[in-house]
């Protein structure tokens, strides 16, 4: 009787999960990737945010944003994948194929392409605001 | 358990040393005691010195050794305590159990397949000691009360193991409030050994409070917080988390994209990540490890997957044990253990949280409520029991299903094969 008691309050648990993600859908917009990224850059970090003019970067499928982090420029791709985000990577090594080390790198779908070589610091202020 | 052990073994030899949670704070902690008997300042300087005692010995026995990493024989400490702690998982399951091996067994085969365990045993951290002083903790208690043994060294026993095992990590009060709770019911449901347990309680309780009060008192000098070591946040209560972050089950990236990068920090989903995938990126993806790619993820997915059925089943078993423990408390009091453990911890796992909110919910892990696996084990292992004895023909197919999955978790618990 117990067990039986225990498997249905799990099964009614598991049902008013799926309902309330279900009303949160209907109601509620995703902000989507590129905007928790662009949010948290603003809000956690205090960055001011511009619209880059690099054409590779504006290819990203979800969008890019230029900041600047303990003085180092630096521009971000929001792709839709890791995999769309390598293809910006290599697209980058195409046109630039001597960048520095450390100005290019990738971490998950955001791809970071730095003014100068970053510092860990500032690599991590943007490895914050990855979603 | 042979295969437990040998997992263990394997993980603490391939898993490296810096790659567990804040794993240069841990190691530069217990050199700093191994080389200048210093407790560390800044870092994980918050955290009792009880592992670090330990781990200074075995770094100073990797030197000796001439080891190049010696922080590995503390990995190896670290995976004989999870062994331990299966062993003592054992006896406890016994005590409360007996006659029962299908409960024994089904809950050691529980916990010996929960990622979150073999992950954790294989770090260098002081958890894995915490998880063995708290089972050690309940098992004295589950003895004591069904054993009605109330002697004086049971009770100096008792009080021991839990000064040691505040002196390890914080998480050690939650088990304390459980053992307090349940010997204090113990004596409101058993009137002939009401006085024993009264007298023996308050002895023990006050000296588990001195062993550890030295701790308290240089953390309260050093930081202003007596238990966490660690400011508490001025900032209102609604505003230190979203509202969604108490009560969002985190569908469906739980289950598409199970780990920090894309799934939002909230409470349920990161403890459901990281205890059966790996939210954080310490076990299977992030750099010196793999890159977060499509595979990855679909590995993460797989992981996510399994535990659900696992989860839910434990969670059955617990809600019978609750159902139980308020309808016939008086038939097997120190069963509350089991009934109070995962609520204290997921209690203060959620308190410490709302103290010291974060913006990428580093607060929340997983490993912070490991000190419960045992007990969501030997639900586990009472719900497949009661199953079992009430429908064969329906219990044999639920329980393949889960051992299959089981036999999943367990192939990613070995760093080897994600690795």
């Amino acid at each position: 009787m117990f067990l039986r008691a225990g498997l249905l309050s799990v099964a009614a648990l598991s049902l008013s999960a799926l309902i309330g993600w279900g009303a949160y859908s209907v109601f509620h917009d995703d902000p989507g990737a590129f905007v928790r990224v662009k949010t948290c850059l603003v809000k956690e970090k205090g960055a001011t945010l511009e619209t880059p003019r690099d054409p590779i970067a504006k290819s990203a499928e979800l969008g890019a944003v230029r900041t600047v982090v303990e003085t180092n420029g630096v521009t971000i791709s929001v792709a839709s994948d890791p995999e769309s985000a390598e293809r910006i990577v290599a697209t980058y090594r195409r046109v630039a194929s001597d960048l520095e080390e450390g100005r290019l790198e990738r971490r998950g779908r955001l791809v970071f392409l730095w003014d100068r070589p970053a510092s860990p610091t500032q690599r991590q202020a943007l490895f914050d605001c990855q979603y | 358990m042979a295969v437990f052990a040998a997992i263990a073994a394997w993980n603490a030899f391939s898993y490296p040393p810096l790659g567990g949670f804040d794993a240069s704070e841990h190691i530069s902690y217990a050199r700093g005691l191994a080389e200048r008997g210093e407790f560390a300042a800044g870092g994980a300087s918050y955290t009792p010195p009880g592992f670090y005692v330990l781990a200074a010995g075995a770094i100073r026995l990797g030197d000796a050794l001439g080891l190049d990493e010696p922080e590995r024989v503390a990995q190896f400490m670290n995976a004989a305590l999870g062994v331990g702690t299966a062993l003592l998982l054992l006896v406890l399951t016994r005590l409360l159990f007996p006659g029962r091996p299908v409960v024994r067994w089904t809950a050691l085969a529980f916990f010996v397949c929960c990622p979150i365990v073999l992950r954790t045993v294989a770090m260098f951290h002081p958890q894995p000691l915490a998880l063995l002083l708290s089972t050690l903790a309940l098992t004295l208690t589950a003895r004591m009360i069904v054993q009605r043994r109330y002697g004086l060294w049971t009770w100096l026993s008792l009080a021991a193991t839990l000064g040691a095992l505040q002196l390890v990590r914080s998480v050690g009060l939650w088990t304390v409030a459980v053992v307090l709770l349940t010997l204090i019911a113990t004596a409101a449901a058993d009137p002939s050994h009401r006085r024993a347990i009264r007298n023996g309680l308050g002895i023990c309780a006050a000296a588990a409070f001195l062993l550890a009060l030295p701790w308290y008192i240089h953390l309260q000098l050093t930081t202003g917080s007596a238990v966490f070591g660690r400011s508490i946040t001025s900032t209102p209560l609604s505003e230190r988390w979203p509202a969604a972050f108490y009560v969002s089950p985190g569908l469906p990236a739980v289950i598409t994209e199970p780990h920090r990068g894309a799934l939002p920090g909230e409470f349920l989903p990161i403890l459901y990540t990281d205890t059966w995938g790996d939210y954080f990126g310490i076990w299977s993806w992030s750099p010196p490890r793999p890159e977060l790619t499509s595979r990855v993820n679909r590995r993460l997915v797989v992981e996510s997957v399994v535990g659900l059925p696992l989860t839910a089943f434990a969670l059955a078993g617990w809600f019978a044990l609750l159902g139980l423990a308020i309808a016939r408390l008086r038939d097997a009091p120190a069963r509350l253990v089991v009934v109070l453990m995962p609520l204290v911890s997921l209690a203060g796992a959620l308190y410490y949280a709302v103290q010291h909110p974060s913006t990428d919910a580093d607060t929340v892990k997983a490993m912070f409520l490991l000190t419960a696996v045992p007990t969501w084990a030997i639900s586990f292992g009472f719900a497949a029991d009661t199953l079992l004895a009430r429908s064969r023909r329906i219990a044999l197919p639920v329980l393949a299903v889960l051992a299959l999955c089981a036999l999943v978790a367990l192939q990613f618990a070995t760093y080897a094969s994600v690795s």
